[in-house]
């Protein structure tokens, strides 16, 4: 069984931070486990966690039948992939049983909006990371990050 | 005449060696051509593959998108791509996934989910950027005949 | 009375019957027995064999029975071999029941094809050697190309006076692939190079199946003109098989179209080989030639292969050479008994029918060449 600080430690949003900003982050994480089928967000709902996957597959299903599917360890599904102003915009099913950890969404927003070195570490990451995996959200949306997710 | 001297007086080697230079010629060129058939082919059914070549970033496409590996399947899991196969020749060249898994659910197709997440990981199905994804029928066809 | 009975009698095969026309009389019977009891090619030898038969019953001539008799019905018949009719017919047939998958998905076999075709260079210069005359020599040389119809189109068309000889030793020689090739496979073979097992091809897909047979007619033909006849009718005979839609008329070509045309063809290539007229000197020169020839082809296809090896990560099994001599599937099957010998579990056969077709393709080619090089010379 992986820990979050391994999972963090191999994700490209999060391995550049330093170890004080990750011992920051790690205990605002829970562990999930997902089996096959699993519904863990449904889009026009609330939108209350971000997750980052340790293992499984995960589909997220978006407006006008786009989709994105993340696999491997380290993936992060925040923000503009997962939600806007407050609301789920991707339903996510798990395509296999799995593992994620689960971050409130208004915590995780509150640490990088901190005007730290980390916070904006994770955010230059996240776009990096988000034009990888999935740069037509930001096409849809064209979102102003962080201010207004 | 005879021997050498008849050979000479024929222009026999001249006419043995441009002959059978032509024959291997012919084929040479007609299994060149014939060795590339597949992969233009390959191309016309997944113009993606061109777009791709001109994309700048390839070196970070995921895994999923460049496993080059074919999944050996069990009898049972290629039973199932060969369902998914025929739902997705009802689908545009880019599909919506979780439209495809919806008529996959609809079809009553095993464990949708996770057949779908195999032909996932075999890259048989694979996104094309935009937020939809393709069906690679070559390494499909060279998955369930693996 | 007596001397209309002596007459009749005069008019008889007893009174007119000739030795030599005995001698083709038994080796017609030798070919039925092969056909029959050994079941060498016996779709051809029985045809070719009985019309032996019939072309040695000694006639009286001035009658219209003869083949060389221009009122006769087998004259008519036999139209169809001098006009080289009937061979593009039997390519037809080919092309309708040929799958070129194994060629297609491994295409460097084909240079095996290629290389058999050497036999057929190489004898023609044996036989301008032994004093025939170049278009006579080029008929010869193309028995090498182990392919009846293509022998037949190609004699028809610079040796019409050879027909009869060059068809015989051709279809012989065909029939005899199980008892020429192997022994000229194991000479040149190793009992390791034997067994090598050859990778498994890769799937083929219906649109490359489809396109193929086009695109092979086009560049083969543009290259070689002259090999339009055959293989036109080859490439559009695989294009009615592989067109789905057309169905109904591959299978006529791939049955009743090929039979009729391999039974007018053998009956009248057999009945072509009077005594008289087969039995000289020339034949048995054409007869060694034609063997000469095979083995050639053969041992070419064979030692290709083990060159080939050379080069290839992935190494061939030198005995697919053998079966680029294009007696389809013959030679095929030869090398999956050969390889068998060595290693039971080794199947060669799917293997071996891509260089046995592109060897058709291949003699093909080399018949449009000397017809054309030698067009000038008839």
């Amino acid at each position: 069984m992986g820990s979050i600080s391994d999972v963090l430690k191999k994700s490209i949003v999060f391995k550049s931070l330093e170890v004080t900003d990750l011992q920051g982050l790690i205990p605002l994480f829970e562990r999930w486990e997902l089996h096959t089928g699993d519904v863990i967000t449904t889009a026009g709902e609330t939108a209350q966690y971000f997750f980052i996957v340790e293992r499984g597959t995960l589909l997220l299903a978006m407006d006008q039948g786009r989709s994105v599917v993340l696999s491997a360890s380290g993936d992060f599904i925040a923000m503009e992939l997962l939600s806007a102003r407050g609301i789920y915009k991707a339903t996510t099913t798990a395509l296999e049983n799995g593992v994620v950890f689960a971050v409130p969404r208004g915590a995780f927003l509150a640490f990088i909006q901190e005007d730290t070195p980390g916070a904006a570490a994770i955010m230059d990451a996240w776009q990096d990371y988000l034009d990888q995996r999935a740069g037509f959200v930001k096409i849809i949306e064209d979102i102003d990050v962080p201010a207004i997710f | 005449m005879y021997g050498i001297e008849a050979i000479n007086a024929n222009n026999g080697w001249a006419i043995s060696v441009v002959g059978i230079t032509i024959v291997f010629s012919g084929l040479v060129v007609l299994a060149l051509v014939i060795s590339q058939l597949h992969k233009f082919l390959d191309l016309y059914e997944n113009p993606r593959k061109i777009k791709n070549w001109f994309s700048r970033g390839k070196e970070n496409d995921t895994p999923l998108e460049t496993s080059a590996v074919i999944m050996v399947l069990t009898e049972e899991q290629k039973e199932i791509a060969k369902q998914f196969a025929l739902l997705v020749r009802t689908m545009e060249d880019h599909f919506s996934l979780p439209r495809l898994l919806n008529l996959a659910r609809i079809s009553g197709v095993k464990n949708f989910h996770s057949n779908l997440n195999i032909l996932l990981k075999s890259a048989i199905i694979f996104p094309d950027k935009e937020g939809y994804f393709c069906w690679d029928q070559d390494l499909y066809i060279k998955t369930i005949s693996y | 009375m007596d001397s209309l009975f002596l007459e009749f009698f005069q008019n008889t095969g007893f009174y007119l019957c000739d030795y030599r026309n005995i001698i083709m009389i038994v080796i017609g019977m030798v070919f039925i027995y092969l056909g029959i009891a050994k079941d060498y090619e016996p779709l051809l030898l029985v045809p070719i064999g009985f019309g032996m038969l019939i072309g040695n019953i000694p006639i009286f001539k001035g009658l219209g029975l003869g083949i060389y008799e221009t009122n006769s019905v087998l004259h008519y018949l036999y139209f169809g071999v001098t006009q080289g009719i009937y061979p593009p017919l039997v390519f037809l047939g080919i092309g309708a029941m040929t799958d070129f998958s194994t060629l297609l998905a491994r295409p460097v076999l084909m240079l095996l094809g290629a290389a058999a075709q050497a036999g057929i260079f190489v004898t023609f210069l044996g036989a301008l050697a032994l004093g025939f005359a170049p278009n006579e020599a080029a008929a010869i040389g193309i028995i090498g190309g182990a392919d009846g119809p293509t022998a037949i189109f190609l004699t028809a068309k610079l040796a019409p006076n050879l027909i009869g000889p060059i068809a015989v030793a051709a279809y012989s020689y065909m029939a005899l692939v199980p008892v020429i090739q192997p022994p000229i496979m194991r000479l040149l073979t190793t009992r390791k190079e034997r067994l090598i097992r050859m990778e498994e091809p890769r799937q083929v897909s219906k649109r490359e199946k489809m396109i193929f047979p086009i695109v092979a007619f086009l560049l083969c033909c543009f290259l070689a003109p002259a090999a339009l006849p055959l293989l036109g009718m080859l490439c559009f005979g695989n294009v009615l098989k592989e067109a789905v839609v057309t169905e109904r008329l591959a299978v006529t070509a791939r049955t009743s179209l090929i039979d009729t045309a391999t039974i007018l063809l053998g009956i009248t290539v057999g009945a072509s080989t009077q005594g008289d007229v087969f039995l000289t000197t020339s034949s048995v020169g054409i007869f060694v030639l034609g063997a000469v020839s095979f083995c050639i082809a053969t041992a070419a296809g064979v030692l290709f292969a083990k060159f080939m090896n050379l080069f290839l990560k992935s190494k061939i099994n030198p005995l697919l050479g053998a079966a680029g001599v294009s007696a389809v599937p013959d030679s095929a099957r030869v090398v999956q008994v050969v390889g068998q010998q060595e290693d039971p579990t080794n199947f060669l056969l799917m293997h071996a029918m891509a260089p046995n077709v592109s060897g058709v393709i291949g003699s093909a080619i080399a018949a449009g060449v000397l017809w054309s090089l030698m067009a000038k010379t008839v």
